[in-house]
């Protein structure tokens, strides 16, 4: 007997840069084939940005393109889950709130949607899961085989990214399925450790992001994102004042990796990615500057949109990069060569320049 | 003690009751204009919503007259508002100034924390203080629906006004009565009064077939606040539409209480329409309401809704971006406007595409009634 496997279509985008291998083992377990879309690309953007309304952010007008270049793929479902919590405490952003409707209300002709709602508030992500595979009509013990895999899946991918590795690459170990894979520390010599903090859809799509990560490591910088970091600091609920604890899910995570990297300071500086008109950003933003400038770590917030010039944001990174090394080096030269004439480059810093 | 509190429109009476209800004096900031509007931009993050802005330049006015006890209401919800006070306090103190901030806590207020904060307010810590926070309790409840009922009236009575200006003045004149009113007799007489101050405006009543029925709707700050909307509602008035408005004060108050039935009714005819798009759950800030009343508006046959809301604002925009293909693919026939309110706002292009949109509304309306429309 031939069996003809659903087709579900998984857009590349939003929070696939978080959850995607928990769900793509739990479907394929169930025995569904994972339709993603392409990568993000300037077709993407441009049909995205016709179907939203001007004033919405990015991600969210990159999150119709994808859904329309799924469209194209002869999907049998759309897999569009609302995520409203993960942590107990914390809501992700109204629009993710409202994005199975939002796709619903403004796309037409669409393949039937795979709804379900991921709130740790009202119900563990087990029964989420549960819910999913109902959907699909798959027995209850089908589902719990798929899900515990998953689950296993999801943490050794999350050890992986701890480990260093970026999404990508882990992402194809994964896929791999071979499970003793060790990271190689390589050890190479970089002028700064800097960190680029922001959302994940954000810092792993090269596309929004204008390929920041590989520029950054050609300029000989150690990149650092929010996931190589250990995964215990992401416990404990963050604080802004002394009567108000942070409720946004995603901001969270971004508020605990500051806070870790301002208490350790085993960083030279903060890259901040954001999107253009993103609400809880615009106050979280703040914040970290505010406590930036106070510990005296350098910081810079990159503001991303459909216009960005690649120019002014590789100009503003560099000169970013730029005055971290100097500042090194500055202490290097007050200290061990007082007497060097000016006019003479140092070293190091010829060497940085060389790569522009 | 001296208290200041953000402005938000004609509800300064109401918030004012509640301080010196328990004992505190009051500063009241000027009406919001664009000098003070100056140093809140000065000193706020760049793209934070409007309303924030705004309320931290009234923080600013009042810190530099002297006083020092800042209340912020503040919100649990997924949008911004939550973050407000925090926020602006860090901001605050950031640039040297000394003060205490209280806040309301109003994501529910059935769990009564808003109590905390009255008590705190009072200088009275005797247990007989508890009969004054209820009193003031429910004081600002009764103001509330006053100032509601003449925000209603105002924007109903408007454009059949004989004598430009006069509903302007009378509303302003029964916000300033409600304000002097302090018992609970006087404020009763009041509903009568109110009334009666709004059937003396001279009236020309015209054919209903002429009236454009136009529902205003959006987040509760920009609504209510005539500088942040830059008047819309008087401007639609003198443009010759009925502004129906549902959304104030006492009903953000009643859906904290769980009491606001009208709200639980706009739930339902979002949720009834699933298929198209409605909104499933409340994702925060009154997106809810705007695609409730939208529904409701169009159901009722209504000419037009104009949508407000600050830019940048995370539930609005959802909202808007259903509300735009709705129309568009003709679920529903009324026509949206949206105006995205920011420190950059032009007047003469907000008016100018008031006028337009009005003019197409009675182009509309005659098509409809006679079956053809102006050439």
């Amino acid at each position: 007997m031939i069996v003809i496997k659903k087709r579900i279509g998984i857009p590349r985008s939003l929070l696939y840069y978080k959850y995607f291998p928990l769900w793509k083992t739990f479907l394929e377990e169930l025995g569904v084939e994972i339709v993603l879309s392409d990568r993000t690309n300037s077709k993407i953007i441009d049909i995205g940005g016709r179907y939203a309304i001007d004033e919405i952010c990015i991600p969210l007008k990159l999150y119709y393109g994808h859904v329309l270049n799924l469209l194209e793929k002869n999907i049998d479902y759309l897999f569009v889950p609302r995520y409203v919590s993960t942590t107990i405490g914390t809501y992700f952003c109204p629009k993710f709130l409202g994005l199975p409707d939002m796709v619903r209300g403004t796309i037409d002709n669409l393949p039937p949607i795979i709804e379900f709602e991921v709130n740790m508030q009202k119900r563990p992500m087990y029964l989420s899961a549960y819910k999913l595979g109902k959907v699909l009509h798959k027995s209850t013990w089908q589902i719990k085989k798929a899900y515990e895999k998953a689950i296993k899946d999801y943490k050794y991918f999350r050890q992986l990214m701890v480990d260093g590795l970026s999404f990508k690459k882990a992402l194809n170990v994964l896929n791999s399925k071979n499970r003793n894979f060790k990271p190689k520390k390589k050890i190479i010599d970089y002028v700064a450790k800097i960190a680029i903090i922001g959302h994940g859809y954000n810092v792993h799509d090269s596309f929004i992001n204008m390929n920041l990560i590989n520029k950054l490591n050609k300029m000989k910088v150690n990149v650092v994102t929010l996931e190589n970091l250990p995964l215990e600091i992401f416990k404990n609920q963050t604080v802004i004042t002394n009567t108000l604890e942070n409720y946004w899910g995603n901001e969270e995570e971004i508020l605990s990796a500051v806070n870790y990297l301002f208490e350790t300071k085993d960083i030279d500086g903060i890259i901040f990615i954001c999107s253009f008109c993103c609400g809880p950003d615009s106050l979280i933003d703040e914040i970290m500057a505010r406590d930036a400038k106070k510990l005296k770590i350098p910081y810079i917030g990159l503001v991303l949109d459909e216009h960005s010039g690649q120019a002014g944001v590789i100009t503003r990174v560099e000169a970013f990069v730029d005055m971290i090394v100097r500042k090194k080096n500055n202490i290097r030269i007050i200290y061990k060569k007082p007497t060097m004439p000016i006019g003479i480059i140092n070293k190091s810093e010829k060497e940085v320049g060389a790569e522009f | 003690m001296k208290v200041t509190f953000p402005h938000m429109g004609n509800c300064w009476p109401a918030f004012k009751v509640l301080c010196t209800g328990v004992g505190a004096e009051v500063y009241l900031p000027d009406p919001n204009n664009v000098k003070q509007l100056d140093a809140g931009l000065k000193h706020s993050p760049e793209w934070v919503c409007f309303p924030f802005k705004v309320t931290l330049s009234n923080f600013i006015e009042a810190l530099d007259e002297g006083v020092d006890n800042l209340v912020m209401a503040t919100d649990c919800g997924p949008c911004r508002f939550g973050f407000y006070y925090a926020v602006q306090e860090r901001i605050l103190r950031d640039l040297g100034y000394d003060f205490k901030m209280y806040y309301l806590p109003q994501g529910d207020l059935l769990d009564f924390k808003w109590i905390k904060l009255l008590k705190a307010l009072s200088e009275d810590k005797s247990l007989l203080n508890y009969f004054r926070i209820f009193r003031t309790a429910r004081l600002f409840l009764m103001k509330s629906q006053l100032i509601q009922t003449v925000e209603k009236l105002e924007g109903k009575i408007r454009c059949y006004e004989v004598n430009k200006g006069d509903t302007t003045h009378t509303l302003n004149k029964c916000i300033q009565l409600i304000d002097d009113a302090n018992t609970f007799n006087e404020l009763n007489k009041l509903r009568k009064r109110i009334k009666n101050e709004f059937d003396k405006i001279e009236i020309n009543k015209r054919d209903n077939n002429e009236i454009l029925k136009v529902g205003l709707s959006g987040e509760i700050q920009v609504t209510l606040d005539p500088f942040v909307n830059h008047d819309i509602k008087r401007k639609l008035g003198e443009l010759g539409c009925e502004v129906h408005m549902n959304l104030s004060l006492y009903d953000w108050i009643k859906h904290k209480f769980h009491v606001n039935f009208h709200r639980k009714y706009l739930e339902y005819l979002n949720k009834s329409q699933k298929n198209i798009g409605g909104l499933q759950m409340d994702i925060g800030g009154e997106a809810f309401w705007v695609m409730g009343e939208y529904i409701d508006y169009a159901q009722r046959g209504f000419d037009g809704f104009v949508h407000i809301y600050p830019f940048t604002c995370m539930p609005e925009i959802t909202a808007k971006s259903i509300l735009t293909k709705w129309y568009g693919n003709k679920y529903f026939d009324i026509p949206p406007i949206f105006f995205g309110f920011d420190e950059h706002s032009g007047e003469a292009g907000l008016i100018t595409r008031l006028e337009s949109y009005v003019d197409l509304l009675k182009n509309k309306k005659e098509k409809k009634n006679n079956g053809n429309g102006r050439k």
